[in-house]
C-alpha cells in the first residue's frame, strides 16, 4: 500500500516535471496599455469661461486621480484617461463644430459637456446619430428624452432644485411673499424661469414681475426701475451669469432696493460678491452645489486653483464627481463602449461621491432616467463670506 | 402708466446711458472719420482703460480722476503705437485694416485674459450715495458719468474747433489728399486721431467700471453699442455721435420702463431701422461723394 502511494506520487512528480519542461514557466500576461480619449466641449473663453473652466478642471482632476492610481483596467487592457477639450465660445455653432471634430477626427466615443442649452441642443443630433455617450451640462428639458438614449446630464437643473430651494425659503423666511424674476433671453433663461415660476407657485409665493434681457446688457437700471415699481420681496437672478447677477444686484441696491436677493441658477457666488461688493451682496441667498467650508472641498479648490490659476467654480464639482462616476462605471461594467456604459448607468442604483449620495432620476420630467440628482446647500452671503444654512438631500 | 415722476426717471436713466454711449461712440466715430477704419478693437481700448483705472485707483490708491487721466494718456499712447505698427502699413487697404482690427481685438482680449484672468471684478465708486426726490432716484456715481461725459465732450469740442491739431484733424477728415498738399503731416494726424479715439474709449471704460463690472470681455457689448450709435448718428460725424448716443439711451430707457428689457431691445432696433430707412446716412451723416 505504502509502496503504491509512493509510486503514484513519483509518477505525479515526473509528469508534473515533464509538463513544466514542455510548457515552460507560467507567467502572468502583461496587460495591454491604451489611452481612453474623453472629448470635452464648453465655453473656454468669453463670459461663460468661469463655468466652462470649472467643468474642464473638474473632469481633468478626476482623470488625474484615476491615472495616478494606475488607470482603469478593462479585461486585458489598462486605460489611462486623456481629455481632449474644445472651446465652443458658449455658442451652438461652436459646439456643433467641436462635436464633429471630436467624433470624426479625434475618434471619441464619450463627450463631457457642453455648457448651456443652445450648445447642447446643437450637438444632440450629431452625438445621438453617431451613438456617442454624452454627459452634459445644460438647463433645457429638451436635452434629455426617450429619443436621446445616449445623452445623460450631470448637472441638476432648476427643475430638480428650484422647488426644494424656494420651498425652504417659504418655510424659513415666511415674511417673503412676492418675487420678481430677471433672466437672460435665451433657451437657458427661459427654461430656468419656467422652473422657478413653478417653484414659487408650489411654495405659495406670487411672481409679481418677470422680464428677460439680452445677454451683454450692462445697464439694468431701466428694467430695475420697473421691478421696484412692482415692490417685490425677492429679486431672483434666475439664469443670469455671476457677473450679470452681480451687476443687477449692485444697480438694484444703488437705486434703493432693500429686499431679498436670490440666486437659484448657475452658481458663482464669489464672483457675484466681487462684482457687487460685499456690502451690497450681504444677505444674498443662493443655491450652492457644495459647502465651500468643507475641508475636502477646500482641498479640491486649492488643487484646482494651483493648476488653473483661477477660482474653482462650484459647477465644476459635478464634473469632478461625474468624472469619477464615469471611470467607476467603466471599471464596473468592464466596458468602454457607449452602449455598454449607457446600460450600466441606466442600471446604476447610486454613486457615492465626495458630497454624498447621487442618484439617477428625471423619468417624470423628461421621460428617461438620465438626470443626475445631487445633494445641495442653501447658502447665504454674510460679511462677504459664504455660509451654508442647510443641506438638502435628493 | 406714465406719471410725471416715471417720465423724470426715464429721462435720468436715458441721460446716463446716453452719456456713456456718447463717450464710447466719440472715439469710434473719430477714428472712422479720419482713418476710414471700422475699429473692431475699440471695445478693447475701453476695456484697457477700465483695467488701468482699476490698478491705479483700486489697487495703488491713486485719486480716481488722476487714474482716469492716466488711463486716457496711457491707452492713447498704446493707440498711437498700434496705429503706427498695425494700421499704417495697410493704409488704403480698407479690408485688410478691418481684418487687422478684428485680429487686434482677439489678440488684446487673449493677452488680457492671461494677464488679468477672466473673473469679473468690481471697482469701488469714487462717490457714493443717491440723490432722491419725489421725482427721481439718481445715484451719484451715475451723475458722475454724466458730468465727466459733459466735460470730456466740451473739451473734445474745444480741441477739435480751436486747436491746431484739431483743425488738422478736420482737414484730413474732409479731404486727406488736399490736407497733404497744404503741408499737413497726414500720417502723423492719423496716429493722433487713433490715439485720441483710443484715449476717449479708455475714459469711457474707466468711468463706467464702477457702474457696471470689469472683465476682459467687457468691450464686446460696449463696441456693439458704439457701432449702433455711430450708424444712427452718421458714421464719422462727431455731432452725430452725440445725438445718436442720447437718442439710443433715451429710447432704451423709455422702452425698457414701458415694455421691459426684451421688448426694449427689439423696439430700439426697429426705431433705428426706421430712422435709417428715412435717412440712410444716419441722423447727421454726410452722403458719400
Amino acid at each position: 500500500m505504502r509502496g503504491r502511494v509512493l509510486k503514484a506520487a513519483l509518477i505525479c512528480a515526473v509528469v508534473g516535471l515533464a509538463l513544466q519542461v514542455t510548457q515552460g514557466p507560467v507567467e502572468p500576461q502583461a496587460a495591454k496599455k491604451a489611452e481612453l480619449n474623453i472629448g470635452f466641449i464648453s465655453a473656454l473663453s468669453g463670459p461663460g469661461i468661469g463655468w466652462g473652466m470649472g467643468m474642464l478642471g473638474g473632469l481633468e482632476l478626476a482623470a488625474e486621480d484615476v491615472n495616478k492610481s494606475g488607470g482603469i483596467q478593462v479585461g486585458g487592457t489598462v486605460y489611462t484617461v486623456k481629455v481632449t477639450a474644445y472651446d465652443d465660445k458658449y455658442t451652438g455653432p461652436g459646439a456643433a463644430q467641436a462635436a464633429q471634430r471630436l467624433i470624426s477626427q479625434d475618434g471619441v466615443k464619450i463627450i463631457v459637456g457642453p455648457l448651456g442649452s443652445v450648445p447642447m441642443l446643437a450637438i444632440a443630433d450629431i452625438t445621438e446619430g453617431n451613438k456617442v455617450l454624452v454627459l452634459s451640462n445644460s438647463y433645457t428639458s429638451k436635452a434629455l428624452g426617450a429619443k436621446k438614449p445616449y445623452t445623460f446630464r450631470l448637472t441638476p437643473t432648476t427643475a430638480e432644485f428650484s422647488a426644494p430651494l424656494i420651498g425652504w425659503l417659504a418655510k424659513n423666511r415666511p415674511q417673503l411673499k412676492t418675487a420678481a424674476i430677471i433672466s437672460p433671453n435665451d433657451e437657458s433663461g427661459k427654461e430656468v424661469m419656467s422652473h422657478n415660476e413653478k417653484g414659487y407657485e408650489k411654495a405659495g409665493l406670487k411672481v409679481v414681475f418677470k422680464d428677460f434681457y439680452e445677454r451683454g446688457t450692462q445697464d439694468f437700471v431701466p428694467i430695475l426701475t420697473k421691478v421696484l415699481a412692482a415692490k417685490p420681496d425677492i429679486i431672483d437672478f434666475d439664469g443670469s451669469t455671476p457677473v450679470d447677477s452681480g451687476v443687477i444686484l449692485k444697480q438694484a441696491r444703488q437705486i434703493g432696493y432693500q429686499g431679498q436677493f436670490l440666486k437659484g441658477g448657475g452658481p458663482g457666488t464669489l464672483e457675484i460678491i466681487r462684482v457687487a461688493g460685499a456690502d451690497n451682496a450681504e444677505g444674498l441667498l443662493y443655491y450652492s452645489p457644495w459647502d465651500p467650508n468643507d475641508p475636502r472641498i477646500k482641498s479640491l479648490m486649492e488643487r484646482f486653483e494651483a493648476k488653473y490659476k483661477m477660482p474653482f467654480n462650484p459647477l465644476g464639482i459635478f464634473f469632478f464627481e461625474g468624472g469619477h462616476m464615469l471611470f467607476d462605471a467603466i471599471k464596473k461594467a468592464q466596458n468602454v463602449t457607449p452602449d455598454g456604459l449607457r446600460k450600466h448607468l441606466e442600471g446604476q442604483k447610486e454613486f457615492k461621491g465626495l458630497l454624498g449620495r447621487y442618484v439617477w432620476g428625471g423619468e417624470a420630467e423628461y421621460g428617461i432616467r438620465h438626470q443626475w440628482i445631487a445633494p445641495f446647500f442653501v447658502g447665504q452671503v454674510q460679511k462677504g463670506k459664504e455660509v451654508m444654512l442647510a443641506k438638502i438631500e435628493p | 402708466m406714465l406719471t410725471a415722476s416715471s417720465i423724470a426717471q426715464i429721462l435720468v436713466n436715458g441721460l446716463t446711458a446716453g452719456a456713456f454711449y456718447v463717450l464710447m461712440a466719440l472715439g469710434f466715430t473719430l477714428i472712422f472719420g479720419i482713418l476710414r477704419l471700422v475699429n473692431f478693437a475699440h471695445g478693447e481700448f475701453y476695456m484697457l482703460g477700465a483695467f488701468v483705472v482699476y490698478h491705479l485707483y483700486a489697487q495703488l490708491g491713486l485719486n480716481f480722476f488722476v487714474a482716469l487721466a492716466a488711463a486716457a494718456v496711457a491707452v492713447g499712447v498704446v493707440g498711437i503705437v498700434v496705429e503706427r505698427v498695425v494700421f499704417a502699413p495697410l493704409r488704403s487697404r480698407e479690408l485688410s485694416m478691418l481684418m487687422s482690427a478684428l485680429g487686434l481685438q482677439i489678440a488684446v482680449q487673449g493677452i488680457m485674459a492671461v494677464l488679468e484672468g477672466i473673473e469679473g471684478l468690481s471697482l469701488a465708486s469714487p462717490v457714493s450715495g443717491v440723490y432722491r426726490s419725489q421725482w427721481i432716484t439718481f445715484p451719484y456715481e451715475r451723475l458722475l458719468v454724466v458730468g465727466v461725459a459733459f466735460v470730456v465732450l466740451a473739451g473734445f469740442y474745444g480741441f477739435i474747433k480751436h486747436s491746431k491739431i484739431g483743425r488738422a484733424l478736420r482737414a484730413v477728415a474732409q479731404d486727406g489728399e488736399a490736407a497733404l498738399m497744404q503741408g499737413i503731416p497726414v500720417n502723423r494726424i492719423y496716429a493722433v486721431a487713433f490715439g485720441v479715439g483710443s484715449g476717449l474709449a479708455a475714459i469711457a471704460g474707466g468711468l463706467i467700471g464702477p457702474v457696471f463690472s470689469l472683465h476682459v470681455y467687457m468691450g464686446q457689448a460696449a463696441l456693439l453699442k458704439a457701432f449702433v450709435v455711430v450708424i444712427l448718428g452718421g458714421l464719422g460725424s462727431v455731432p452725430g455721435a452725440l445725438v445718436g448716443g442720447l437718442v439710443l439711451g433715451l429710447a432704451e430707457s423709455l422702452f425698457a420702463t414701458l415694455f421691459g428689457g426684451l421688448t426694449s431691445d427689439m423696439l430700439g432696433f426697429l426705431m433705428i431701422m426706421g430712422i435709417l430707412l428715412w435717412k440712410p446716412t444716419g441722423l447727421l451723416g454726410r452722403a458719400e461723394a
